[in-house]
């Protein structure tokens, strides 16, 4: 093309350039008549050629209207040149018409050679060059314009404009590609040539522009990147490039504005076509796809792709006259779109993807309610209005209706379930005795037995092998026959073989299998038999039975000779099998032998045959050494026969062990049945020994005592509890009720709940033991279709251990059927894949395709069905299975959307530690007064970690008793935190009064007024001046101080040492400071020292109530006296003093004791040891002799200064809050209340001592409330009886409750109130106290109350409990006993008995007196413990608040089980042992003393008795010699006994001694 | 992980038939969010203006979310009662709104309604006092319902919140 355009530009310039010559020289009117014949003549020549030349296809129509329209432009031009009377005019003019000449005809044939015989394209080739050729023209006229001027510059323009016109050429091609809007005016042929042109050209220019652009070689270097940067160039680069052609290229746009014809740098080339194409024949020129039908292109055979059932989706809508007008594009432009063959499919029509939108919105509308009533009867609106009213006012239903997997839920009657319970069956239980638990693991064996012997395996193993071997005989029968026929077929034999191998394969499995079965069933047996012999052995051990369970054993004796013929069989049979499959097997081998070896042979021949010849020639050899093929030998059975012999015989396997051990032969055939009901239980009256009769009784009587219920809950909605139901004898509950329950929405599960309940105890006793769940039965299913299913459940008892419940619940659940046989389920909905919702069922609805249905795999729509079908399931099941959940749906609150994980979240230390600051745990301190840091890395993992439980030193070698304890505060920590939470919501409860401040009336009270008028002007007494409290806030800031103040002591023992007197002083210890008064003497001392004590918080939150430091109080005798000096200074002195402390005894006060109290006040019995040697004896006396007759006790008076305000808001609040939020025992809290507001409006009841409200509730383990008197029982507890009967019995009744009262306090004291001192008490029972081994107070005067009570039983003794104020314990509980006048007040914790009325007596005050029929409030608390004085009936003194005879307050207590215990024999030795040698340690470490104690203590902790052996600072004797060189040479010696009482109470007794060797 | 502090206030409630007003306001928010610091859920006192028409609570709003997702923006639901002379209160109406996403100080009206009951009703309330509540309120936020709920124009109430956000944009939301 690019030489075509060049030889059409070659002769172009040249004409012009001939043209002017000849109008120089020649006149003007020569010069006119010249350029007109000139003119007629070249369009003569034109037109002939266009005659002769042109092809004469109608598609070149347009090139010849285009050379016309050119013959008249020119004449035009030449007319206007004419008139202006321009000769040079004419010139271009001429060479345009000779250009537009040469260029048609020129280009048009070599184009059509080109072509080869594409017509069209030669018409666009002409069209082509048409537009290329005419480029010259402005050109042409600006160079003439020029040259009229300046002659001498037209050899140079010419060089320029054909440098230009090639550029021009160049910067259409491009432009028009470049701009598509123009290019859509041209046909896309001409751009196709125009792109071909374009890029020959492109890399012409490159190549030539490179080359002359090295030659110039003065590029700068921008210049040059930009030239490699820019692959295609734009055409004013080129231009620029070009330099020279700059000019007139600029010039060009001035020299179209005379023209018509507009023409700018780059484009010119097809406007300027454009415009001669616009005044030819348009219409002809563009092609305009026809919307009428035009032919479809054909395709071979089309083909219908939707009916051969391949998927095509829905195509989008396009409409007709589209499809039509690009078919027609296709059809005309065909040989375009040759390649393009693609763009129709198969189908013959147009290739296009499926639609990609859903034809459904994801969620249909829902159909509003309102628009329905429209054009209903007026009646019908009236009433959906109602409704609506009604609706507008109630509780609308849910709006997600449409995901509900069920149809039309509306209905009048809900739907019904029904579910069925049958019963349940203990397989284990609290109350079993051993014999019970022996019948539930036989019943257990004997179900499986039971169901091993119905299903009758011997008979279809039996049936199978015979079905077997009769079918491989048949086909080696077959097989053989065929072998032996003439036209054998090798692959139906080969069929034969493969068969019988695979029988021969199961044959030997189902051989084996029988006889695992059998094995399994014969040991199954055997468990049975065993099981039962335990049973019988139980029942024969204790001579009695509880369970009417017998079993019925049948044997059938079986010949030993038959039996091993059938065994004997069994082997043969086996054997023979396998004989002939390892025959068969062998054979196999051996054919593969046989043509092996013929290979062989083979081969090894051609070999020798080769060898030969290579030995004739001369040539070395080798030898053939290939190995023959090892011939096969025939597998050895016997070694397979003794092993089936072993196996069918004995049961061994081949490594000898027993594993499937059978019934030998001759051995009897045994069944096994077992029979309910036989009645061989024992009635009670027959069992022979007297506690296992009252065993059982107790046994029986708890057995009726528990009732049990199933609760029915549809998915947690509680629907109804079954009736209360008790054990039958065996065990098993008997229900058997049908229970109706309607439904609205079907719940997903039926969930059952057994529960069981006390009849003796409180309500509060119910306990969970079992769940079972029922699926939701599917809509077609009612109760009737179904079988009763047994679900298992058990439960574990606190401990970890085995089940202590564990039974089968029989049940069933379905639907309900009306009398006319409709099944009251709702209907499933269908879900329909493509809406992805559910759909109600309609009759006429087309249901899903089944899988065999459908047409295609591919298409989306059956996708889920698809992949069931992978799974190999039944869409239609699978389907129902999607119904609940299965489905696909775009959640939003899914993972992917967030930012972060949810753990993210809850790790982050800075949220955590926000969340901390929000609740209150993080406060100023952690943060040390600085804000919280922005960011997590800021903050230090050790703030916002939970604060730590104390840890268990302990834990490392836990003991059984350790263990227990760690129980017990694990229980306690658990019950702390309940209460800690009703704490804080009681924080945030306010009653009226707290939070209205009602202004008082103002009453003027002339009286008062009147008062001073009438008072005496010197008062003789001093008004009591109100101590001010201080509040909380300010603790941390002011110095406080504890005041001791120790007044005088009594009865301290005297030295044995007749000649000494004793001197004590009292020393005060209190974290960890020491402080002691003067030394006094006599056994009667008076002090009077004021001791102050600094008390320091740990820190700034602490709450006063919580420190745990004791204040002790010791008391010793300051014994120093002189010796003579020992050593090399004996000289110097003669003789040293030595002074040391003997202990006589201390007191501990809980610092608590004195916060909540304000004050301690009053005389404190010491505790001494049992006994002191060298004091309070008279010198060898035997040890009974040597007790004191009274007990040293100190006076004092504790007290905190300033005074601190008291907690006491906490424990109103509480009550307030349990009052208002539980609302339990509403009527007895009533009174309870009444009470309380009687003695508050005494003003004599509010004396200073009054602190412990009298609780006539408490909170139990449970964290309930329970009333007090529900702690006694009127019959008491009975002691363990082996408290009495050590070494001789002790009848003493007295010295009996001695004895109890030393038990009860030897059980450990914990302190429960530690989170709450005195203001929560946690009241356990006496068998959660025994069972724990630790309690507080109460616990202790309720355990001993009970004693007392039981011991008191006949006697007119009284036995109450006495909730008052003691001394030094404050608020406690003590147990007051009443035996006529005697009036006696017991200190559980302590274990002493205190005469009422003697001085010595702690109880300072009684708030009440509990017993077991109710609560005796004291009217006057102040009157201390006189008011005993008064009997309980008298009016004045007590107000008896009856207990309820309601069940709820029946009492609480259970029988205590005093056998067995955790601290065995070797724990025991264990203690021992590790005391005293904790001692020894610890006192050679403290160091070296001669005074000696006993002491007996309970048995804590170890740490605990450390600190009461360190308190008598025994280990200081022979410290204080006021001389260097005195070397104590003291001994100790310490003895360690521990004693057992039952239910593990520890008692120990320590003997200290130091000896002083003098 | 980003984070969302709500500071500000509820000003005020006015345009409601009566001037003694209270307000209780509860925040909601998904399961995406957690709340940190503050209180989600409160009640002002009640203001009985002297002069005036608007009851100005003042109240106090001050919450602290962290979030791992945007689902579940923070929302206030308000139900604001009248308090009559007799010490009964009375509903008259329920509204929410969003937190505004957009951090800075907003200031937002929003506007309440109140279920209306039968003819019988109004009268009732109109004379005696009283009247209609929803049974659940949640039904004022979550919006499925609301539809069927014959209901009347309330008040505004007025918000004056201050949203803070943070580390929005380390999850490529612009705010």
């Amino acid at each position: 093309m690019l030489i075509v355009l060049q030889e059409a530009g070659q002769p172009e310039p040249e004409q012009p350039a001939e043209a002017p010559d000849d109008a120089a020289s020649r006149e003007s009117e020569k010069l006119r008549g010249a350029v007109k014949t000139k003119h007629d003549t070249k369009k003569r020549r034109l037109r002939k050629k266009l005659n002769a030349e042109l092809p004469a296809e109608g598609e070149l129509q347009s090139a010849q209207a285009q050379v016309k329209e050119r013959l008249r432009l020119s004449r035009e031009d030449l007319r206007q040149a004419g008139g202006e009377a321009a000769d040079a005019a004419a010139a271009p003019a001429t060479a345009d018409d000779e250009a537009a000449g040469a260029a048609a005809p020129s280009t048009s044939s070599p184009a059509a050679d080109a072509a080869a015989g594409a017509s069209a394209k030669s018409a666009t080739a002409a069209v082509a060059a048409a537009g290329g050729a005419p480029a010259g023209k402005p050109l042409t006229a600006k160079a003439l314009r020029r040259k009229k001027l300046e002659e001498e510059q037209r050899q140079q323009a010419e060089r320029l404009r054909e440098q230009a016109e090639e550029a021009q050429m160049y910067s259409a091609a491009h432009a028009a590609l470049n701009r598509e809007d123009r290019l859509t005016r041209f046909d896309a042929a001409t751009a196709q040539e125009l792109i071909r042109s374009r890029t020959e050209r492109m890399a012409k220019m490159t190549k030539m522009s490179w080359e002359a652009l090295r030659e110039k070689k003065e590029l700068t270097e921008d210049e040059q990147v930009s030239f490699f940067a820019n692959s295609v160039w734009e055409p004013d680069e080129l231009t620029a490039a070009d330099g020279t052609a700059a000019a007139p290229a600029a010039a060009q746009p001035q020299a179209g504005a005379d023209d018509e014809v507009y023409v700018y740098e780059g484009e010119k080339v097809y406007l300027h076509r454009a415009v001669f194409l616009a005044k030819a024949d348009e219409s002809k020129l563009y092609y305009y796809p026809s919307a009428a039908s035009a032919t479809p292109v054909s395709v071979e055979h089309p083909v219908n792709l939707a009916e051969e059932g391949l998927y095509v989706g829905r195509r989008p809508r396009v409409t007709e006259g589209n499809v039509l007008r690009l078919q027609s594009i296709l059809t005309m432009k065909a040989d375009v779109y040759e390649s393009k063959k693609g763009w129709l499919g198969e189908d013959g029509r147009l290739r296009m993807l499926p639609d990609p939108l859903k034809d459904v919105p994801m969620r249909p509308l829902v159909p509003d309610d309102d628009d329905d009533v429209q054009g209903v009867q007026a009646q019908q609106q009236h009433q959906e209005q109602l409704r609506l009213r009604q609706l507008a006012r109630s509780e609308f239903r849910p709006a997600r209706r449409w995901d509900s997997p069920f149809a039309s839920l509306e209905r009048e009657t809900p739907w019904q379930l029904e579910v069925d319970i049958g019963g349940v069956q203990f397989l284990a239980h609290p109350l079993f005795t051993r014999e019970h638990a022996a019948v539930s693991r036989l019943r257990q064996l004997h179900r499986r037995y039971a169901r091993s012997e119905k299903s009758n395996f011997p008979a279809y193993f039996r049936d199978r092998i015979a079905a077997l071997r009769r079918e491989i005989a048949k086909l080696t029968q077959e097989a053989a026959r065929l072998e032996r026929s003439q036209n054998k077929n090798e692959l139906v034999l080969q069929d034969y073989r493969n068969r019988v191998d695979a029988y021969r394969a199961e044959l030997s499995t189902t051989r084996h299998s029988k006889i695992r079965e059998e094995a399994a069933h014969y040991s199954l047996l055997i468990d049975l038999l065993n099981a039962w012999r335990e049973v019988r052995d139980i029942r024969q051990e204790l001579g009695f039975s509880v369970t009417d369970v017998r079993c019925d054993i049948e044997e059938a004796v079986q010949s030993r000779s038959e039996d091993e013929q059938e065994l004997l069989a069994e082997i043969r049979d086996w054997t023979e099998e396998h004989q002939s499959a390892v025959q068969a097997k062998h054979q196999l081998v051996q054919a593969e032998y046989l043509a092996q070896r013929q290979l062989y042979e083979r081969r090894r021949a051609d070999f020798e045959s080769r060898r030969l010849a290579m030995e004739q020639s001369g040539m070395a050899t080798g030898e053939f050494d290939d190995e023959p093929p090892p011939e096969p030998q025939p597998e050895n059975v016997d070694n397979f026969v003794q092993q089936i012999e072993r196996l069918v015989r004995l049961g061994e396997d081949e490594f000898g062990q027993v594993t499937c051990r059978r019934r030998q032969p001759g051995e009897p055939l045994v069944r096994v049945r077992l029979l309910d009901n036989s009645h061989v239980t024992t009635p009670l009256n027959d069992i022979p020994e007297q506690h296992r009769a009252a065993e059982e009784t107790r046994r029986r009587r708890m057995e009726s005592e528990f009732f049990y219920t199933i609760q029915i809950y549809a998915d947690d909605k509680l629907v109804g509890p079954t009736e209360d139901v008790t054990l039958s004898s065996n065990f098993a509950l008997h229900f058997n009720r049908i229970y109706l329950v309607e439904v609205v929405q079907p719940p997903s599960r039926i969930r059952l709940q057994l529960t069981e309940h006390r009849r003796g105890g409180f309500r509060s006793a119910v306990r969970t033991i079992g769940f079972a769940s029922l699926p939701r039965p599917d809509s077609q299913t009612t109760r009737a279709q179904l079988n009763f299913s047994e679900v298992q459940f058990s439960q574990t008892g606190a401990d970890a251990g085995p089940a202590e419940y564990e039974g089968l619940i029989r049940s069933r659940c379905g639907w309900r059927s009306d009398s006319e046989g409709n099944i009251l389920a709702p209907m499933l909905k269908v879900y329909d894949p493509q809406t992805e919702t559910y759909v109600d069922p309609t009759p006429d609805a087309p249901k899903l395709p089944r899988l065999t249905e459908m047409r295609d795999p591919n298409d989306p729509a059956f996708v889920r069905l698809n992949l069931n079908a992978a799974l190999g399931q039944d869409p239609q099941q699978q389907q129902q299975q999607q119904l609940t959940g299965g489905y696909c749906r775009l959640n939003f609150f899914e993972e992917e959307f967030g930012f972060c994980s949810a753990e993210d979240l809850d790790t982050d230390l800075r949220f955590r530690a926000l969340i901390m600051r929000d609740r209150g745990d993080i406060g100023a301190e952690q943060l040390k007064g600085a804000p919280m840091p922005a960011f997590a890395s800021l903050i230090s993992k050790e703030m916002v970690e939970e604060p730590k439980r104390e840890t268990d030193v302990s834990r490392t070698r836990a003991s059984e008793l350790q263990k227990m304890r760690m129980r017990y505060e694990a229980k306690m920590r658990y019950v702390r935190e309940q209460v800690t939470e009703a704490f804080n919501a009681a924080k945030g409860y306010r009653t009226y009064e707290e939070v209205i401040d009602e202004a008082k009336a103002v009453v003027v009270d002339i009286l008062s007024l009147l008062r001073p008028l009438f008072s005496r002007k010197r008062p003789l007494k001093p008004a009591r001046e109100i101590v001010s409290r201080t509040p909380l806030l300010s603790l941390a800031m002011a110095p406080i101080t504890l005041s001791v103040n120790i007044i005088d002591a009594i009865d301290l023992p005297s030295p044995n040492d007749s000649k000494q007197i004793l001197k004590p002083f009292v020393e005060v210890t209190f974290q960890g400071n020491t402080l002691r008064t003067a030394t006094m003497s006599g056994t009667n001392p008076d002090w009077n020292a004021s001791l102050e004590l600094p008390f320091r918080l740990r820190n700034a939150t602490q709450k006063p109530e919580t420190i745990s430091d004791p204040l002790v109080l010791k008391v010793f005798n300051d014994r120093t006296y002189s010796r003579p000096a020992e050593g090399q200074q004996a000289a110097d002195v003669g003789s040293v003093v030595v002074q040391e402390k003997h202990f006589l005894g201390s007191v501990s006060i809980p610092f608590s004791t004195v916060y909540i109290n304000e004050k301690v006040q009053g005389r404190l019995q010491l505790r001494v040891p049992d006994l002191v040697t060298g004091y309070g004896g008279s010198g060898a006396g035997d040890g009974a002799a040597r007790r004191r007759p009274r007990a040293p006790a100190l006076r004092v008076f504790i007290t905190l200064q300033p005074h601190l305000a008291r907690p006491g808001l906490l424990q109103q609040a509480f009550d307030t809050w349990v009052r208002a939020t539980k609302n339990t025992l509403s009527r007895l809290a009533d009174e309870v209340a009444g009470v309380m507001r009687q003695m508050q409006s005494n003003p004599e009841a509010q004396v200073e001592e009054f602190l412990y409200h009298p609780r006539a509730f408490v909170v139990s383990m449970e964290v309930k409330e329970v009333f007090v008197s529900c702690y006694l029982s009127p019959t008491g507890l009975a002691p363990p009886a082996e408290l009495f009967s050590r070494g001789q019995e002790v009848t003493d009744p007295q010295h009996k409750k001695l004895i109890i009262a030393n038990y009860v306090s030897l059980v450990p004291f914990v302190s429960d109130a530690s989170a709450f001192p005195g203001l929560i008490d946690i009241w356990n029972t006496c068998e959660e106290f025994m069972d724990y081994q630790a309690g507080d107070e109460e616990e202790h005067a309720v355990l001993l109350a009970n004693y007392l009570l039981h011991l008191s039983q006949g006697t007119g003794t009284q036995i109450y409990l006495a909730l008052g104020n003691a001394v030094p314990e404050g608020s406690t509980a003590y147990v007051v006993e009443v035996d006529g006048n005697d009036k006696y007040v017991w200190n559980p914790s302590l274990g002493l008995r205190f005469n009422a009325m003697g001085d010595r007596c702690p109880l300072i005050s009684i708030d009440c007196l509990i017993s077991a029929g109710g609560v005796y409030i004291n009217k006057k608390p102040f009157e201390g413990v006189r008011v005993l004085n008064y009997g309980v009936t008298d009016q004045n003194y007590w107000l008896h608040i009856e207990k309820p005879n309601e069940r709820t307050f029946e009492c609480i207590q259970q029988p205590i089980n005093y056998s067995g215990g955790p601290v065995g024999d070797s724990d025991i030795a264990n203690i021992e042992y590790e005391i005293e040698i904790t001692l020894r340690k610890a006192i050679s470490e403290w160091r070296p003393r001669i005074v000696g104690y006993s002491m007996r203590v309970g048995y804590m902790s170890t740490d605990e008795i450390l600190q009461e052996v360190r308190n008598t600072k025994l280990h200081e004797i022979g410290m204080y010699v006021d001389s260097s060189d005195a070397v104590p040479k003291v001994q100790f010696s310490c003895v360690v006994y521990l004693h057992k009482y039952p239910k593990g109470v520890l008692s120990i007794r320590l003997n200290l001694m130091a000896l002083n060797r003098r | 992980m980003a984070e969302v502090h709500v500071i500000g206030q509820i000003v005020g409630a006015s345009e409601f038939p009566e001037n003694d007003l209270f307000c209780k306001w509860e925040a909601h928010f998904g399961p995406a969010w957690k709340r940190l610091e503050g209180e989600v859920s409160g009640q002002t006192q009640v203001d009985c203006p002297a002069s005036g028409e608007m009851a100005y609570f003042a109240h106090p709003i001050d919450l602290h979310f962290a979030t791992r997702g945007l689902q579940g923006w923070p929302k206030l639901h308000f139900e604001v009662f009248h308090y009559d002379w007799a010490g009964r209160s009375s509903l008259v109406g329920y509204g929410f709104a969003h937190v505004p996403s957009q951090p800075g100080l907003h200031k937002i009206d929003c506007v309440t309604w109140r279920p209306t009951g039968s003819f019988m009703d109004e009268v009732s309330s109109k004379f005696v006092g009283g009247g209609i509540q929803l049974k659940r309120p949640d039904l004022v936020y979550e919006l499925h319902d609301r539809r069927n709920v014959h209901s009347t124009a309330g008040g505004k109430v007025h918000l004056e919140l201050s949203v803070i956000l943070r580390n929005f944009d380390k999850f490529g939301v612009e705010c």
